[in-house]
């Protein structure tokens, strides 16, 4: 057997001949500024973040409450990987009947994920932090110590996503982590403390960074023998069998054609694992307005139309931008059907109008913060469902690339479907809406910015089908062009 | 006449993929067609269905010109490839889906799938499995059998014998015949399978680097033709 394989070639040449470098120049440079800015935002969080706490826990040391929220901190992380970190193991599939060894493959793969993007808070965050703290505490040794110990414990985590994935144990042990978290904020029993303590005597003493070395070592060397053992198509790569989710959905019989095509969006959205996770999105964009409608100083500004906007809009931007190319797998088939386009658009109309009429009966509990809230999220939410619906519906036939239904989208990697068209179209949706409130709140007053937003949004629902129409003729015309963009590798 | 086309040619970047200075195909007839990878067969259907738009010349379809007008989709079906399965159905969801389109009524469906049973050999109906989970050989099935849904008048199918085993091989074979003589359907095949072709097919048009280069009624002879014409590059 040959005993070095060059897979550092193959790694530069899948890297540089991935969708994202055939893109666009400036949309590569696009990216490229928007991970600078993540980093510097970490890097700023990392200097920040100890002088924030020297602030606000005054004569408390930074450095041992920092240590305190290091379990939250490894929980949340272990929790987001789980849920979207795309592990490398189906790269395995194209070495399985080569001559090289199966040690070789598996010590690869786990090489390769210790740079994974999901790793880099340790170099942008935690680096930062560490030599602030070196510097304020004047104990470089320790902070050294201390920062590797943090790195290690990240590295094991994500080593134990290998180990969890496709395994039982992630429910168990997500409920676990749950319990002991509620047992911390009763004050019943807390691990956190006991790991803010562990990292304490690190800091006194630097020779415990034996047992995060131990940790680190110990998940690896399992991760790779849990690998080695699953090297077979049947086992690791092999995809789980899934539930069947929504059946029948008998209830759509009665409205025709259009119910089959809201019955076939359903499916879309319930089976699919790329579509699912706008699902979990729109949630997320569900609690939007927390982050300004309790804050003096958003009231009646931009902002709180902008939060308000997202909060029942999450789904309609998520979603319509990427109609039709959610059907690009088997957009041939429809090209080739008797589908009346209305009737395929008005489904997907439909459904983006529910989710707004969901939403904003979830959003409910925002009139805690008072009528004048609510009333500014319900605007919003027409304006969503009587225009920024159809936007979306016309900035979705611009976009040609295909969508790969049943794959995750990955951070950075995810950019086959980011393209400039789409960037540009968030200023209608966004800055539109935020005309047409706060040009009338500044001259007449709330009540009359609240109106005009729901009275454009109103008058896109009365007219929505010359509006539909429209967007039938714009699909027409672009057929061929999404044929083409949707098969462009076949 | 089913299909008749005029002066049909595709150039991608100034290279010439496909050129048919003229080709008439006949109603109820089952049209083979054959050559090499990068002949152009699938490039000819994919005009045929106005998936793709011609450098120039027109296709026209019972009268119907396919990218003016989408009449043809009335009475036109296809199976080209898994683009044209809906991966997060199940067989059944699947055939529904197309039956609304076509306009068959559930009892019309259950009736013309009762007839393919023996094809699916208990391995596509009541799977409880997605069809992107299905294997290659039942995913060629169910598009193929859909293809057939709602008494179209002309079906297209590219390669339909790859990926089957032997036996749904020879119960395609006779499954199209049947269609084909009994129900008037116009077939059109591509095909790798030179003796499949053959078998089924009345009228087989050879296609060489986007053009046709023969036009054959096929006879008891036809077979050993094809397979000097194909063979002669080896030797």
């Amino acid at each position: 057997m040959p005993q070095k394989v060059d897979f550092k070639s193959l790694r530069k040449k899948e890297w540089k001949r991935s969708p994202q470098w055939e893109s666009k120049l400036i949309v590569r440079i696009l990216i490229i500024l928007f991970a600078i800015y993540m980093a510097v935002c970490f890097f700023f969080v990392g200097i920040g973040g100890y002088f924030i706490l020297e602030k606000e826990f005054p004569g408390q040391s930074p450095s041992r409450i920092a240590n305190n929220f290091l379990f939250y901190y490894l929980g949340a992380e272990l929790i987001l990987r789980y849920m979207i970190q795309q592990l490398p193991v189906t790269r395995i599939q194209y070495f399985m009947l080569l001559p090289i060894p199966r040690k070789q493959v598996v010590q690869n793969v786990l090489t390769r994920s210790l740079t994974s993007f999901y790793n880099s808070s340790l170099l942008f965050l935690f680096l930062p932090f560490a030599v602030v703290m070196a510097v304020k505490e004047q104990n470089h040794l320790a902070s050294a110590a201390w920062w590797l110990s943090i790195s290690l414990l990240i590295l094991s985590i994500g080593n134990t996503v290998y180990l969890l994935n496709k395994s039982r144990w992630f429910y168990p042990i997500a409920v676990g982590y749950a319990s002991v978290v509620l047992l911390d904020k009763f004050e019943v029993f807390s691990v956190a403390q006991w790991l803010g303590q562990g990292m304490n005597s690190l800091l006194g003493n630097p020779l415990w960074i034996g047992i995060p070395i131990l940790v680190f070592v110990l998940s690896y060397r399992l991760t790779k023998q849990h690998l080695i053992r699953n090297f077979y198509l049947d086992a690791a790569l092999k995809k789980k069998r899934e539930k069947m989710l929504a059946g029948e959905l008998k209830a759509f019989n009665r409205l025709g054609l259009r119910g089959n095509f809201l019955k076939n969006d359903i499916r879309l959205l319930l089976r699919n694992i790329r579509v699912r996770q706008i699902l979990f999105g729109s949630a997320g964009f569900l609690l939007y307005g927390l982050l300004f409608f309790p804050q003096e100083i958003y009231h009646e500004s931009a902002m709180e139309v902008f939060a308000a906007l997202f909060t029942t809009g999450g789904f309609v931007l998520m979603f319509s931008q990427n109609i039709p190319a959610w059907d690009s797998a088997y957009f041939k088939l429809l090209m080739t059907q008797r589908i009346p386009l209305y009737e395929y658009l008005y489904s997907k109309w439909l459904l983006l109008v529910v989710s707004v009429i969901l939403a904003s009966i979830l959003a409910l509990p925002y009139g805690y913060f008072g009528f004048r809230v609510y009333s500014l999220i319900l605007a919003a939410s027409i304006f969503n469902a009587g225009i920024g619906s159809f936007i979306g519906l016309i900035s979705g036939a611009l976009n040609h690339s295909p969508i790969s239904l049943n794959i995750k989208a990955k951070a950075f990697e995810n950019t086959q479907n980011f393209n400039l068209t789409q960037f540009l179209f968030v200023i209608p949706k966004i800055a539109i809406p935020v005309l047409l409130y706060s040009l009338p709140n500044h001259y007449l007053g709330h009540h009359w910015g609240v109106a005009t937003l729901a009275g454009s949004g109103l008058l896109g629902l009365i007219f929505q089908n010359p509006l539909l129409q429209l967007c039938v003729r714009f699909y027409q015309q672009k057929k061929h062009e999404m044929l083409q963009g949707f098969y462009k590798n076949s | 006449m089913m299909i008749h086309l005029k002066n049909l040619s595709k150039k991608y970047q100034g290279t010439t993929v496909l050129e048919i200075p003229q080709l008439e195909i006949q109603k109820g007839s089952c049209f083979g067609l054959i050559g090499n990878n990068g002949a152009g067969k699938t490039t000819l259907f994919s005009l045929l269905l106005d998936l793709i738009q011609p450098s120039s010349g027109s296709v026209t379809n019972k009268g119907i010109h396919v990218a003016q007008s989408e009449a043809w989709k009335n009475h036109t079906t296809a199976y080209i490839d898994e683009s044209f399965l809906i991966g997060y159905l199940t067989a059944e969801e699947y055939f529904d889906f197309v039956a609304s389109l076509r306009e068959l009524s559930k009892q019309e469906l259950a009736e013309s799938l009762e007839a393919f049973q023996a094809f699916f050999n208990d391995e596509v109906l009541q799977q409880k499995k997605y069809l992107r989970d299905l294997s290659k050989g039942n995913q060629k099935k169910v598009g193929i059998i859909a293809s057939l849904l709602g008494e179209p008048e002309l079906v297209i199918l590219d390669e339909p014998f790859a990926n089957l085993d032997p036996s749904s091989q020879i119960q395609l074979k006779r499954i199209i015949q049947e269609q084909a003589q009994k129900q008037g359907k116009t077939f059109l095949i591509s095909s790798h399978d030179l003796s499949h072709v053959t078998e089924i097919c009345d009228r087989i048009v050879l296609l060489e680097k986007g053009c046709p280069i023969q036009d054959i009624q096929t006879s008891p002879s036809t077979l050993k033709e094809l397979e000097r014409y194909f063979g002669s590059s080896l030797y």
